[in-house]
């Protein structure tokens, strides 16, 4: 007989209720025979269930879980309570510690149990590897917890499907008298002896309550895993009165809650509607577990896979346009290399985007050889090198045919602006006099937005530089891409408003690069072995050394010479 | 509030009390970012860019977010720093109706 609870709160299930859940198991063993995959991995009835050999292990575990992380925890029956985790920044943090743990006492003790899951990882298909990198993954935390970077690499390892993989087994019987007792006497349950129980973790914070259980697993694994539930002070009391009062228990409130797969542990994050529905009893809830997040001007009206603004959480979880089919079922670093892949392929421009601006570019530069027939019109910047957003702005820049260069910046593009308001050329038009004076326009039919230069060769010139480079690190375009954009979101992406430009960008990845391929030795003993070829490591190393570990008090780039750094104060900068 | 940028403060003691001094950071010691440019060596690219300890936080930020893993499959890497937005859901259609005219 199966049977799933929560610790800290009252839930017990009616008859028609067990009959469902007993339904449910069923059709999922079912499924699992249909399917024909041996491996016990794939089914949901091992994802959380423990060994009764490792009764041992586990004590080890609570110590050290007492000793690093959490103020109190206790072992109670088959679930792990864990209270008040206040040292932690992050909850993730925590699972992925309590997932490491569970996993390396199996592989301690468990080598020579036959019912032992099968690890299946891309990544590590020998065991012993995983083995050792367990093993020094826990030392390295225990040593230093903000040494992230050598740890980073380990979270290959932390599929769902590798998660905790122990055994299912009696666990049930060795559950001590005691704690029976205690759980007739608290919340009026009765266990039989021989009864397989469902194993649960819960963790309680301050006020909130997050439980993971069998029963809310999907055997596909894409919808969620976790169910959650806020719990407010209002609540905490009545448990209080219904454990002086056992005939008080209120049976169907709280087992559909947890049932329902709807709620995902980010709903109650975020949102303060969630904590009433929470409250609410019924249908009312399924009616109303759809809320809105966008604002009503956002353009996802007519998006076909979206029905209306309203959706499910799940939904929203699970939608990324750039993904394709293949890269969802890796894992991993290797995934991670492949959506940098599939988010350049996604947003670069198409090739009619592409002939579009040459198009206008091409009029415009009639236009232009009008006003001044001997001199050169060119085009520089991302645009052709090929690293644009489909709306960012085209570059150009107007040079004299020789050096002789008479009239100053300002007058060319006062004349130039005169010719295209004349000629009804386009929407918008102003001209900056900055230190370098800029003609900004939006053309009217395409709606591209041009910025226009005059007399200055800086830009014009780098761009074969630019395009050597890209010839000989042809991985930097789909990062500059995935980064671009990044940044785009937080309006960082200019450069006359305090961002970084693309050139700028450039400068910094290529930077970054050269400084691999001259330190690949150290690195590489650094990070145990790790290859660093992939496109995810690149991304994650960059992140990691502008982000944490470059001086930027002292220290400047450059690139020049395959790329070597200076002092600042030498320079008088 | 007290501009950490350019002021620190030093605590000295003095028969036993303690005093506070303000001091003015060294200009040269400041957190802007110098990238020399690789056409002229006199020309500083990274000046400009004065937000740029925001874009340091958006880094960590992204490091962060790639770091931690999380107890769910997760669905997407990128997903977890760069959000969904309104652009990227009118690329797809595009590149929908893109894909249609090819066929």
């Amino acid at each position: 007989m199966n049977k799933s609870f929560i610790i800290g709160k009252n839930s017990e299930k009616s008859e028609n209720e067990l009959k469902n859940h007993k339904r449910q198991l069923f059709l999922n063993r079912k499924r699992k025979n249909d399917s024909d995959d041996s491996s016990p991995i794939n089914s949901p009835h091992n994802f959380l269930s423990y060994n009764s050999n490792h009764l041992n292990s586990y004590n080890r575990f609570m110590n050290n879980l007492n000793k690093n992380i959490c103020d109190e925890i206790n072992l109670e029956g088959n679930c792990i309570v864990i209270e008040s985790p206040q040292k932690l920044n992050r909850r993730s943090n925590m699972m992925k510690y309590i997932n490491l743990q569970l996993e390396e006492d199996n592989n301690s003790n468990g080598l020579s149990n036959p019912n032992k899951p099968i690890n299946i990882d891309i990544d590590n298909e020998s065991n012993s590897e995983s083995d050792k990198e367990s093993t020094e993954y826990m030392e390295i935390f225990k040593k230093n917890r903000t040494d992230r970077m050598n740890s980073f690499n380990y979270s290959k390892n932390l599929n769902p499907n590798n998660m905790i993989k122990l055994n299912n087994s009696n666990f049930a019987q060795n559950l001590s008298n005691n704690y029976r007792e205690k759980l007739k006497r608290d919340f009026c349950m009765d266990i039989p002896e021989d009864s397989e129980l469902v194993s649960s973790i819960v963790v309680l914070d301050n006020k909130k309550r997050y439980t993971i259980n069998k029963n809310t697993i999907n055997p596909d694994y894409n919808s969620n895993i976790i169910s959650s539930r806020l719990q407010s002070d209002e609540e905490m009391i009545d448990i209080n009165h219904y454990r002086k009062n056992p005939s008080n228990i209120p049976h169907n409130k709280n087992c559909q809650m947890e049932e329902d797969k709807s709620f995902s542990m980010e709903a109650s994050l975020f949102s303060k509607e969630f904590i009433k529905f929470s409250k609410t009893d019924g249908e009312k809830e399924k009616e109303n577990t759809e809320i809105n997040i966008y604002q009503s001007h956002s353009s996802c009206d007519n998006f076909d896979n979206i029905n209306s603004l309203s959706f499910n959480f799940n939904h929203q979880r699970n939608f990324f346009p750039w993904i394709t089919d293949k890269t969802k079922s890796l894992r991993g670093m290797i995934k991670l290399h492949q959506e940098i892949l599939d988010f350049y392929e996604f947003i670069k421009p198409t090739s009619e985007e592409d002939k579009l601006r040459d198009i206008t570019i091409r009029r415009l530069k009639e236009l232009i050889k009008e006003e001044f027939p001997n001199w050169k019109v060119k085009k520089f910047g991302s645009f052709p090198n090929k690293i644009h957003l489909p709306d960012s702005d085209v570059d150009i820049v107007i040079l004299p045919n020789h050096q002789e260069s008479s009239e100053g910046q300002l007058k060319i593009l006062k004349k130039i602006l005169k010719k295209l308001v004349k000629n009804d050329f386009v929407d918008y038009i102003k001209l900056i006099e900055a230190r370098v004076p800029i003609i900004r326009a939006t053309l009217k039919e395409t709606k591209i937005s041009i910025d226009i230069s005059a007399n200055r060769k800086n830009g014009y010139e780098a761009k074969k530089v630019i395009k050597k480079t890209l010839e000989d690190f042809p991985f930097i375009r789909p990062l500059i891409y995935v980064l671009k954009y990044f940044l785009r979101q937080r309006k960082l992406n200019e450069s006359y408003t305090g961002g970084i430009s693309s050139f700028l960008l450039f400068n910094l990845l290529l930077s970054y690069v050269q400084y691999v391929v001259k330190n690949e030795d150290k690195i590489n003993s650094e990070t145990r072995g790790g290859k660093f070829l992939s496109l995810g490591h690149l991304l994650v190393g960059f992140l990691q050394f502008f982000g944490f570990d470059f001086n930027f008090e002292e220290i400047g780039i450059s690139v020049k010479y395959g790329g070597y750094f200076y002092k600042k104060s030498e320079r008088g900068w | 509030m007290l501009n950490t940028e350019a002021i620190f403060i030093k605590n000295q003691k003095e028969d036993g009390k303690n005093s506070f001094t303000f001091f003015r950071l060294d200009p040269k010691r400041s957190w802007q970012l110098s990238v020399e440019n690789f056409q002229d060596p006199d020309q500083d690219i990274g000046k400009g860019s004065f937000k740029f300890k925001k874009i340091l936080d958006c880094f960590k930020h992204a490091r962060d977010a790639l770091y931690y893993p999380s107890v769910y499959p997760i669905e997407s890497y990128l997903g977890l720093f760069i959000n969904v937005d309104s652009f990227l859901i009118d690329r797809s259609r595009k590149l929908k109706e893109y894909n249609s005219k090819l066929n």
